[in-house]
């Protein structure tokens, strides 16, 4: 919102330079951008919503000058009027809608209409609007002054008597001042004359009724309508003007004379119009004036210093508050066009702004909490897995949660529905996500259109399920992703493409890390993943996710051109459990050994006939066993392959003679060999 | 060995050329195995040469056992000494050749890590949580679909007000949202427990922005709030004071500023010496010598109504900052787009 430097000095001395800014900020009001305009300086401030008030020269002028303990200098406004010349004579306003609280016109006849002079262009000019006659600049001019919309209407173009603040009726046409024509709504508020709209009350005027060079009688309008109503008009009609700008925030009944007088005084001095005896006052139910009890030991309580009641005074009289000394501190009137104000804080805060918030000294309080300290369970989860995929090599990203269906489909299926976003950015932030393997396949992409070929991403976010009704679940997941090299190749080891035992490694790392209960891991169709790679994630009999390379056509829509392998999981059960008691198991005093066996398997033989297999053997010493080598070569008969097995014995009551160990080592390879169908080599 | 050095008899004559015998041996001697053999052949309890003087001293007598003694014992310590001294010399030129051998080019670049590494907003999250975690605030979390009356009206935005314009929001079906703040969680959290509490909330949230240098539609807050009987404004700058210094360094300076959240009540928007540049003015800060930190304010009492506390009988304070922000602070990021590309080049620069 643009001000001009030069304006508020014209009613306080205000600091030189960026003192200005600073001093301004120190008030609550920033300065986003300061730019010179002829000797003046346009300062664009960044204006709290809550201050309608002080949304003009006059009223920053007010604050300006009571915190520099200022004289603040209101323009006098003097002028003749006319005691032949009666507004009540020469037209009417009727109020028939609630929503206009008050409504003040004023007749001023023999107005010439024509430039305005320099001083006023030049006003106008610093703050960027256009100078278009002096009676619009006039308008304008109070509003920037004083805070208050105000409209001229060319009183002898109105039609019949007077106006009308009435609802609009559906269908009803309006050509703003901007020359666009409007459809109005039953909810529109607007000013008519006895044939038509002559304007959108608080938003624009229309182009009907307006002032141009020849008009010579006018009827000035200052009015208050209700905020709620003003906001609706202004959202349906898409307009964003000055007026509605300040009436959406809350204007009041009071400061509408003064304006008006304002206006009247300019007029007569610029326009050399001869002003109306009277003013024609609508008033419909004014709220009463609100009054504070205000403690001054609430005024320590809440800013941790003690404020002299002479200091209390000077502020909240200096901003118009009138105060009447109580037992505990005062009882405070609020002036009506502080809508701000409602509470003793409100008034405590108004202390504290003008005491000077660098004035308050900065004490440590004593934290207690009957809710402790530290992360909560999930959370510290969360960070512990992040942790550990970080410290396996891949590289934590963050991906936004809206997304297109599109982008979302292949690997939730097309029947899936989603959590849709009622005003979304655009057509690619249209759903929020499933899933948050497309969001990492689109950084894989990414990152390969800049050249990079090893890349592995994780991500922990929260994923977005539609349920019934508008509800929506939300779900804590992880994705993982790891595509190109995994080792880069280097003198001291060759190189090596992602796999997917890379990803079933990270998971069952993170899982372990986690001591959450153990997953299962099946060959199953998984969306997206390609046909034969896929595997469904299993924990305490639920799926929790799914893990394998992506299908090439659905990398290739992210311009990823090499093996993409995936796991994501569903957390959301399992981040922030409590952890089971660690059973601390005594270190072996016996010695073990080990065996190793080469099994020739039939190919498609799952490896978890091994698990089968081993897992029943409870019989013989058997403390652990691993794939040792997998070995394909032309050597063997077609279709099969060589499994190397190293089996570690041990016994927790003796040490196991040769004989023991060739005795269980015989038991497990049979077993081996009958639940694989293999043969020993 | 060359000679029997057993054939002589033992006596002087015969020491002297068992120490010459052994002389010449000596020389052949080219690994510790040979010198072992040596050993025997002259000290040795069984076949030593010169064991076997010392043996034949048994048969003499008088001047001559006495002569013929000295003369073994003079032979023994001469061959031994001898012996002592190969045995060095092979042991350190065995020593030598392994070095040699095993020979390290220390230069030669190191096994390649395979670390991977924490989001930069994740990092700077950690650190903000580390300094409220250390004086005794709680970390937790809460929806990100939330409803208006979470997201707004428990929070004191009222009806159809602009305050709730200048937080763009993302509409979800019928009165559901997604947060454009974390504040929602500070209701919750009153609702669930009561004061004193003290907690930090940090979590992602959702703004109706289109990305550009300085805007996401998503980023990350961390919302600060503390309750108890008699929480000051003042304890509000000490603490953010505080959490400024140790998040920017010590000689960090904050600066207070009225500000306006319909939530809080005195409202105040902090500023810190820029961690850049502390305070002379340079391209981070915009050449002002301060940067944009948090806002925040005591608890509107509205608040304390709306979640059943009694506003006569608690105060508090609540803060809220953007966490990507405060990262691009730290780094001196200009465009922030870069925090949701994700890309490598990016992300492996923040290495901690």
């Amino acid at each position: 919102m643009r001000f001009s430097r030069n304006w508020i000095a014209a009613y306080t001395d205000l600091p030189e330079g960026t003192a200005l800014h600073e001093a301004m900020s120190m008030l609550g009001l920033v300065v986003d951008d300061a730019r010179p305009h002829g000797d003046d300086v346009t300062l664009d401030l960044d204006f709290p919503s809550n201050r309608p008030d002080a949304m003009n020269h006059l009223g920053i002028a007010r604050e300006m000058a009571l915190s520099a303990n200022q004289p603040l200098r209101t323009p006098t406004v003097e002028f003749p009027v006319d005691p032949a010349v009666a507004s009540a004579e020469l037209t009417r306003v009727e109020l028939r809608d609630p929503a206009c609280v008050r409504f003040l016109g004023r007749v001023a006849i023999d107005v010439s209409v024509g430039p305005s002079p320099q001083w006023l262009c030049d006003r106008l000019e610093a703050i960027g609007l256009r100078p278009i006659n002096n009676v619009v600049d006039i308008t304008n001019f109070v509003m920037w002054e004083m805070g208050r919309p105000m409209h001229a209407y060319d009183m002898d173009k109105l039609r019949g008597d007077g106006l009308i603040v009435r609802r609009a009726t559906s269908g009803e046409k309006l050509v703003t001042l901007d020359d666009i024509e409007r459809e109005l709504s039953a909810e529109d508020l607007v000013i008519a004359d006895h044939e038509r709209v002559v304007g959108l009350a608080g938003v624009m005027g229309g182009n009907d009724a307006g002032v141009t060079e020849t008009t010579r009688r006018v009827l000035l309008e200052c009015a208050f309508f209700d905020a709620v109503t003003i906001r609706r008009m202004a959202k349906r009609h898409a307009m964003h003007t000055d007026a509605s700008h300040r009436f959406e925030r809350g204007l009041s009944a009071e400061g509408i004379d003064a304006a008006v007088e304002r206006a009247c005084g300019l007029l007569h001095e610029l326009a050399s119009a001869t002003i109306s005896v009277d003013s024609l006052d609508m008033t419909g139910a004014l709220p009463e004036p609100r009054q504070i009890a205000l403690r001054s030991n609430q005024i320590r309580a809440l800013l941790g210093v003690d404020v002299e009641p002479t200091e209390v005074s000077r502020i909240l009289s200096g901003l118009g508050f009138q105060l009447e000394a109580t037992a505990e501190g005062f009882t405070a009137t609020v002036p009506a066009p502080r809508v701000d104000v409602d509470r003793e804080v409100d008034l405590i805060e108004e202390i504290a702004r003008f005491y000077g918030y660098g004035n308050l000294p900065g004490t440590l309080p004593l934290v207690r909490s009957r809710t402790g300290g530290g992360l909560q369970p999930v959370l510290l989860d969360e960070m512990q897995l992040r942790t550990t995929a970080a410290s396996m090599g891949f590289w934590e990203a963050m991906t936004f949660v809206f997304t297109s269906q599109t982008e979302q489909a292949p690997f939730a299926g097309e029947s899936s529905a989603y959590v849709e976003l009622a005003n979304p950015l655009s057509e690619a932030f249209a759903v929020m996500h499933r899933n948050l393997t497309p969001g990492l396949l689109a950084a894989a992409g990414r990152n390969r259109s800049v050249g990079q070929q090893a890349i592995r991403l994780f991500e922990i976010g929260r994923t977005f399920v539609p349920q019934t009704g508008t509800a929506v679940g939300e779900r804590r997941r992880m994705g993982l992703l790891a595509t190109g090299e995994i080792a880069a190749p280097h003198w001291s080891a060759d190189s090596r493409a992602a796999s997917f035992s890379d990803v079933k490694g990270a998971v069952e790392t993170l899982w372990k890390r986690m001591s959450w209960p153990e997953l299962q891991w099946a060959a199953a169709p998984v969306e997206g993943i390609q046909t034969g790679t896929g595997a469904e994630i299993s924990c305490e009999g639920s799926v929790v996710g799914f893990a394998g390379k992506i299908d090439p056509a659905v990398a290739a829509t992210a311009s990823v051109e090499s093996d993409v392998w995936v796991a994501e999981l569903d957390i959301e059960d399992f981040a922030g459990r409590e952890r089971p008691a660690l059973e601390l198991a005594p270190l072996p005093r016996y010695p073990a050994s080990e065996r190793d066996v080469s099994l020739l398997v039939k190919n498609g033989t799952l490896y978890a006939g091994v698990t089968v297999a081993l897992g029943a053997a409870t019989d013989v010493p058997l403390a652990d066993y691993r794939l040792l080598g997998l070995y394909e070569g032309d050597d063997l008969p077609d279709g099969t392959s060589v499994w190397t097995l190293r089996l570690t014995y041990r016994s927790s009551e003796r040490t196991l003679t040769a004989e023991d160990i060739e005795v269980a080592h015989d038991s497990v390879v049979e077993r081996l060999v009958k639940e694989l169908d293999a043969e020993r080599r | 060995m060359s000679s029997d050095p057993n054939d002589s008899a033992a006596n002087a004559g015969d020491a002297d050329g068992i120490v010459a015998r052994f002389e010449a041996d000596a020389l052949g001697i080219a690994d510790l195995d040979a010198l072992e053999e040596l050993r025997a052949s002259y000290l040795g309890r069984k076949r030593g040469a010169v064991t076997a003087l010392f043996q034949a001293l048994r048969e003499l007598d008088g001047d001559a056992k006495r002569a013929a003694g000295a003369a073994a014992n003079r032979a023994r310590q001469q061959i031994g000494a001898r012996l002592e001294q190969i045995e060095t010399e092979l042991r350190s030129a065995a020593t030598a050749s392994r070095e040699q051998a095993e020979l390290v080019d220390v230069t030669l670049p190191a096994i390649p890590d395979n670390l991977g590494g924490l989001h930069p907003i994740t990092q700077t999250l950690q650190e903000i949580q580390n300094v409220f975690v250390s004086m005794g605030y709680g970390v937790v979390d809460g929806p990100e679909v939330e409803t208006d009356w979470y997201n707004f009206g428990a929070l004191n935005f009222p009806e159809e007000h602009p305050a709730r314009d200048e937080q763009d929001t993302m509409r979800l079906a019928g009165d559901l949202l997604l947060r454009t703040h974390t504040s929602p969680v500070q209701i919750r959290y009153m609702e669930q427990h009561q004061p004193p509490l003290a907690i930090i909330v940090p979590g992602r949230v959702y703004r109706r922005d289109t990305p550009d240098a300085t805007h996401n539609p998503m980023f990350v807050q961390c919302e600060g709030l503390l309750v108890d009987t008699d929480i000051t404004l003042a304890d509000l700058k000490g603490t953010l004071d505080h959490f400024a210094k140790a998040l920017f360094g010590p000689g960090t300076k904050t600066r207070f500023r009225p500000g306006y959240f319909p939530f809080t009540e005195p409202s105040a928007e902090v500023d810190a010496t820029c961690p850049a540049c502390h305070g002379d003015g340079c391209r981070v800060c915009k050449g002002s010598g301060w940067v944009e930190l948090l806002g925040c304010g005591m608890v509107h009492p509205a608040l304390f109504e709306n979640v059943g506390y009694d506003p006569t009988k608690v105060q508090g304070f609540a803060f809220g900052m953007g966490v990507d922000r405060i990262a691009a602070v730290r780094y001196g990021l200009r465009d922030i787009r870069a925090y949701y590309d994700n890309d490598l080049r990016f992300l492996r620069q923040f290495t901690s």
